[in-house]
């Protein structure tokens, strides 16, 4: 069954198709829809692409960085501005995969991927959101608790503040293959520091729930001290909290639980 | 004393035989580098048609109802084979070499037993897209 | 349901042909266009085969969108013959024996094709990086590397 292919040069009119449509679905880099379309995913009948230019454009010269949800993790990976990113932008896929896939695609991406969500979660985004009604501003954070209801919107872009120094921000992506693969979880953390004091901890961890969540209870064990070593087993300790992992082929609910705390371990006292 | 047919394979090698000690390129490599090799998935038969099988996403999980209405009704469909008109399967380990008992269907009954397994196969005119439809 | 009319350039040579929507660029190459180079191994992003460059860059057929590449520039392991002589990645291939059943092949030249284009002197562990979208499950991808390497240092076989 053939799909219809609708392509709007504005993202007004894209929001509308596919608000007013149920069975629409946005391609971005189209690496989880066409999968789907090729798997006979019967539940998409139309595709929906906008090609306004906003949608692919990077603003990183400012404190606050613009990424278009269209931008790819090629894009990002070429971006001087954006050395802090490089990390998790690699973390994604082959080389072809970083070409085609998108940051917006992947605020929808189901575990075992979502990896560059991560991040941004950890950044503490702010995702701008295109519906049928009109655009807003959403937290990531409130915005990926309700993702299963998100469909029927279209993200145009997401931004955040750049972290104050390049150690600020730490990611980790655990993968049995390497240099690609899956995640067993991914972490990312921003450690903004005043004085020797961190202010505003996050913690962010991927395939630990069946979106990226923050470990609030880490967050609460970093908040107001400094990076030592009995604050760092304190975070560890409390990384599981809230967590829901699943079972997949990657591995278990339980080895994730098991290894979260040890991982978030080594990414605060920053090691390899 | 066996004749060494030279004469069979002149065109492949020396007719010396004078071979070690010297790389020997495969006579498939020019195909493969320049991808003229071909393949199944390469043949285009007259009339042929495409078969794409349904496969589970539940680990263990009790077949209830298998609905094929849809795939039934798409275009280019030809036929939905279900687990009922492939009641023996010939082609597995066991029934090959005449064990006697075949407990392994070539599409599932009542019951999955691993994620993946087929539960029914659509022959279409084409690949492109025969629906799916999971089951619970 | 009308067909999409789509032109785009396949190996520098101007096509126009139908699709129906939803079409990927791989069945678009292979049942409209008649080029039987790239492969169809999973079509869902995970082994390669089907790999060809879009503009330059390395992208997956497969889960390309046909009608996405119109008026863009697709490059297949079909064009990748400089006339009658292979290419450098083609001969380093065959010299290294780096195709075994082969059918990984067009998508590891491709993949090949898009890190010399860029970096014509590669690491090995970029080698490694550039491939790692590609599955091969014959070689062991030692050879691989090894005539990519190869290609890149402009040399022939190293034993
Ligand atoms: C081989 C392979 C390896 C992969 N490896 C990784 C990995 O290591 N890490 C990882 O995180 N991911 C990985 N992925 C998954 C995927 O490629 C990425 O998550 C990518 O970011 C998805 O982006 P996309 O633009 O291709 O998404 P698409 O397929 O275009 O879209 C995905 C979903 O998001 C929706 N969507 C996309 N853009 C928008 C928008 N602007 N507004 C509203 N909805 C939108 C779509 O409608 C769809 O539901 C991999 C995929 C493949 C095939
Ligand atoms: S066929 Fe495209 S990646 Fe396998
Ligand atoms: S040569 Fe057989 S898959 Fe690579």
């Amino acid at each position: 069954m053939p799909v219809t292919v609708k392509t709007f040069t504005s993202t007004h009119d894209a929001a509308a198709a596919l608000s007013s449509d149920r069975s629409a679905r946005y391609l971005g880099g189209g690496t989880l829809v066409m999968r789907a379309l090729n798997e006979g995913d019967i539940s998409i009948s139309t595709v929906v692409r906008a090609s306004d230019h906003a949608m692919t454009r990077i603003d990183a010269t400012g404190s606050r960085i613009t990424l278009g949800a269209g931008v790819t993790f090629a894009r990002i990976l070429v971006e001087r501005d954006l050395a802090f990113l490089h990390a998790p932008a690699r973390s994604i896929g082959g080389p072809a995969v970083r070409n085609m896939g998108t940051v917006g695609g992947n605020l929808f991406a189901p575990v075992p991927y979502g990896d560059f969500t991560v991040a941004m979660l950890a950044l503490d985004a702010t995702v701008s959101v295109q519906g049928g009604l009109g655009g807003r501003e959403i937290a990531l954070d409130e915005f990926l608790q309700s993702r299963d209801r998100q469909t029927g919107v279209l993200v145009l872009a997401i931004s955040f503040a750049k972290p104050g120094s390049a150690e600020a921000f730490r990611y980790r992506k655990i993968a049995r293959i390497k240099p690609k693969g899956g995640a067993v979880i991914t972490l990312a953390a921003h450690l903004p520091v005043n004085g020797s004091r961190i202010v505003g901890a996050r913690v962010a961890l991927g395939s630990m729930a069946p979106t990226p969540i923050r470990a609030r209870a880490a967050e609460r064990a970093l908040e107001g001290r400094s990076l030592d070593a009995s604050t760092i087993s304190a975070a560890a300790a409390a990384a599981v909290e809230g967590t829901s992992p699943g079972d997949n082929a990657l591995a278990s609910a339980w080895y994730r639980r098991e290894i979260v705390g040890v991982h978030l371990k080594r990414l605060l006292s920053g090691q390899e | 004393m066996l004749e060494l047919r030279k004469d069979i394979f002149a065109d492949e090698r020396d007719d010396n035989l004078k071979e070690i000690g010297k790389g020997t390129q495969r006579q498939d490599m020019l195909g493969h580098v320049t991808g003229t090799s071909p393949y199944f998935d390469d043949h285009k038969l007259q009339g042929m048609l495409h078969l794409k099988v349904v496969r589970s996403a539940h680990p263990h999980a009790r077949l209830r109802r298998v609905d094929t209405s849809e795939a039934e009704r798409s275009q280019g469909v030809r036929r939905v084979i279900r687990a009922s008109d492939v009641p023996r399967n010939l082609n597995t380990l066991l029934s090959l070499i005449n064990f006697g008992k075949d407990d392994e269907p070539s599409l599932a009954v009542d019951k999955v037993r691993y994620k993946g397994e087929p539960i029914v196969a659509i022959v279409a005119d084409s690949r492109a897209r025969p629906t799916r439809r999971l089951p619970r | 349901m009308a067909k999409t009319p789509l032109q785009f350039r396949h190996n520098g040579r101007d096509v126009a042909i139908f699709v129906d929507g939803g079409t990927n660029l791989l069945v678009a190459l292979r049942e409209l266009i008649g080029d039987m180079t790239p492969k169809f191994g999973c079509g869902q992003g995970g082994c390669g085969t089907c790999s060809v460059l879009i503009d330059g860059e390395l992208h997956l057929s497969c889960l390309t969108l046909a009608e996405t590449v119109a008026g863009r520039s697709v490059e297949t392991l079909d064009g990748l013959k400089e006339g009658p002589n292979l290419h450098p990645l083609q001969r380093a291939f065959a010299d290294n024996f780096a195709a075994q059943c082969g059918y990984c092949t067009p998508g590891m030249l491709m993949a090949a094709k898009a890190l010399l284009d860029r970096n014509p002197q590669p690491s090995r562990a970029e080698v490694v990086e550039a491939i790692s979208g590609n599955i091969c499950r014959c070689t062991g991808y030692e050879p691989i590397i090894n005539a990519v390497l190869a290609a890149a240092s402009g040399g022939r076989a190293r034993a």
